[in-house]
């Protein structure tokens, strides 16, 4: 839904008042069924089908009055397939990601975590996970990320990994991390082992071989993966490098 | 009105800011074009005198935003001079980087600030199925050099008034912005959103005070002592107490090389304090730091070489300060195993210690104190990573 009154501002949403003839200056968003003058914008619950989320400028010259080139009017620039093969596809903690095309997966701060890479090389599909604990929580309630375990987040990757055109029992794996830097106490096995241990059981289950792996030590890790080589290159903060 | 965390509406109070910078990414993303990403990182309990004090730094732009409706109260969302200089220049390359921080820049960053938090309340609303209404921006505080705005008090913005912050980033082509978001909410909008009802387990201003007070009881020696031996002036430079998901902490933590030390806090509070060092502080710590003859470490990390012996030496200064003004503060002995000595990435070193904290804790407590110089030569960041139940029934006792 556009927004054609004077007042210079935008409507977003389901704004009940289609003659908005309101003249408040300024912008509705979401469900708003007040006709009032209070200077205020709506954000609500859109429920309708519209498309009227898309493509409104919300740019408010409230403070802007003047005839100068500073009006706002962002340009697009950049061009999405220079960038697509220069910068990796960073992987965040307890996050994971899938990709069929050529650009490089990453991810860093790896300690007792590990990263997993899983690599389809007749369907060009590969996938990353950086994942936390060996297994997911027990309590429940919690909203915890599927990727922050290695059960939930293999499966759900590879889930996908599918779902992107490759097929995990013909695809292989390589992993690095598990590493124990800071433990003091406890069991009689690490957090670092005993995600390793996980990563290579679930990975087993789900028919996955095993290609490479970089495990233990007490440094922590980054890893670079190349889809189109199939290299997994791993950094420690010595500047060593491994080449899996 | 100091906002009250009930701790069972963390998962709730985390998936509206998560919720939040996906409404915001989706905003700045579809409106300007550009390919930017809002990312959540911290929550934290703030004080008014801290939060003023940031509005009134001369380097401060601080925009404002009123809130009514599901939520009632004031969005003020806080870049320096430089972030809101990169802020407008990532959206509006047309800007002249040459000039420095113009009042030009200072419009697009109020503009894009606008468009983001009109992400972030539309993200809230949906997520609530309610409705929020949200006032134009306004400055409230200037980056630009000889502006002076005023007093940025408000209804909402006054003493006694706690608020919760989240510092978050926008990661653009060009790179990675920082901001700061304040929340300042009207009471039932608090009530209604924290949950906190009398009785009810919670992080708040006392919680935050109890913090400080650990601060005051040994970091003010710390800095003098330290300072001595290192022949420079060092200083408090912030203090935050953040509350966090255990996965994303590391996240707002660089993986530049950090040296320094890590024990186990092994009786309530559990958890694990580190000290660490930046690359140029370890080497000005190596010089200057006489190394201690006798210290207690880990058999497996232990330093051996001269330059290791300081580091530890001079991490051990801070364990043990921070251990007494905890031990002040919560009233009995603070259990720790011997100092570990790492050296690694700071974001591999952090992620292992949330890690560690154990499969069940789904949200870490962050006391982070940042010591330092005025002129960088020296910065040693300590976080305390604490299981925040274990904080909240120690002061419940």
């Amino acid at each position: 839904m556009s927004d054609d009154d004077e007042d210079g501002f935008t409507v977003y949403g389901a704004d009940d008042d289609d003659d908005d003839d309101d003249d408040d200056g300024f912008t509705v968003y979401g469900a708003d069924d007040d006709d009032d003058d209070d200077g205020f914008t709506v954000y609500g619950a859109d429920d309708d089908d519209d498309d009227d989320d898309a493509g409104i400028p919300v740019f408010t010259p409230s403070s802007d009055d003047d005839d100068d080139d500073d009006d706002f009017d962002i340009p697009v620039f950049g061009d999405e397939d220079d960038t697509e093969h220069l910068d990796p596809i960073t992987v965040g903690i307890a996050e994971y990601a899938v990709t069929d095309g050529s650009q490089p997966l990453s991810t860093s701060g790896l300690g007792s975590c590990v990263a997993v890479v899983v690599h389809d090389e007749r369907a060009a599909v590969s996938g990353l996970l950086h994942f936390m604990l060996p297994e997911s929580a027990k309590s429940k309630g919690r909203h915890d990320a599927e990727a922050k375990f290695a059960d939930t987040g293999i499966e759900t990757m590879l889930a996908d990994l599918e779902a992107a055109g490759g097929t995990p029992s013909r695809s292989w794996a390589k992993l690095a991390g598990g590493a124990s830097m800071i433990e003091f106490s406890g069991s009689d096995r690490s957090i670092g082992e005993r995600n390793a241990d996980a990563a290579r059981e679930v990975l087993a289950d789900h028919g996955v071989s095993i290609d490479g792996t970089d495990f233990g030590g007490q440094s922590g890790r980054s890893v670079v993966f190349d889809p189109e080589t199939g290299e997994f290159t791993v950094k420690s903060a010595s500047g060593e490098e491994k080449y899996l | 009105m100091s906002p009250k965390l009930d701790l069972r509406k963390l998962e709730e109070f985390d998936k509206m800011a998560v919720d939040g910078a996906d409404g915001a990414t989706k905003r700045l993303s579809g409106l300007t074009g550009v390919e930017a990403e809002v990312e959540c990182s911290r929550l934290h309990v703030v004080s008014t005198e801290e939060v003023l004090g940031e509005f009134e730094r001369d380097d401060a732009l601080a925009i404002s935003i009123h809130l009514e409706g599901y939520l009632e109260g004031e969005v003020v969302t806080v870049f320096d001079r430089q972030s809101g200089q990169e802020l407008a220049e990532a959206f509006m390359p047309m800007l002249p980087s040459d000039s420095g921080y113009t009042d030009k820049h200072e419009g697009a960053a109020e503009e894009i600030c606008n468009v983001m938090v009109s992400g972030y309340v539309d993200g809230w609303a949906d997520m609530k199925e309610d409705s929020i209404v949200m006032s134009p921006p306004e400055a409230v505080s200037s980056a630009i050099e000889g502006e002076d705005e005023g007093s940025v008090e408000t209804e909402y913005i006054h003493e006694g008034a706690d608020a919760i912050a989240q510092r978050s980033t926008i990661v653009t082509p060009d790179g990675e912005i920082e901001f700061e978001m304040y929340m300042f909410l009207e009471e039932e909008s608090t009530q209604r959103l924290f949950g906190a009802e009398s009785g009810s387990v919670t992080l708040d201003d006392e919680t935050l005070g109890t913090f400080n007070a650990v601060i005051d009881e040994g970091i003010t020696s710390l800095t003098e002592h330290l300072g001595g031996k290192l022949d420079l002036e060092v200083d408090v430079e912030h203090t935050v107490l953040d509350i966090v998901p255990t996965e994303r902490l590391s996240g707002t933590v660089s993986d530049e090389g950090s040296s320094g030390v890590v024990v186990e806090l092994t009786e309530v509070p559990r958890g694990y304090l580190l000290v660490l060092f930046d690359e140029r502080s370890d080497e000005l710590v190596s010089r200057r730091v006489e190394p201690a003859d006798e210290l207690t470490t880990d058999d497996e990390r232990t330093p051996e070489t001269d330059r290791e012996r300081a580091i530890a030496t001079a991490g051990n200064e801070v364990v043990e300060s921070i251990v007494g003004g905890l031990t002040e503060q919560f009233g009995g002995p603070i259990e720790t195993t011997p100092l570990a000595l790492v050296e690694d990435m700071r974001s591999s070193i952090v992620n292992d210690a949330a890690v560690n904290l154990g499969p069940d804790e789904r949200f870490v407590l962050n006391f982070e104190v940042g010591l330092g110089t005025t002129d960088g030569e020296f910065s040693c960041t300590v976080y305390t990573l604490i299981r925040p139940n274990d904080v909240l029934d120690e002061m419940d006792r």
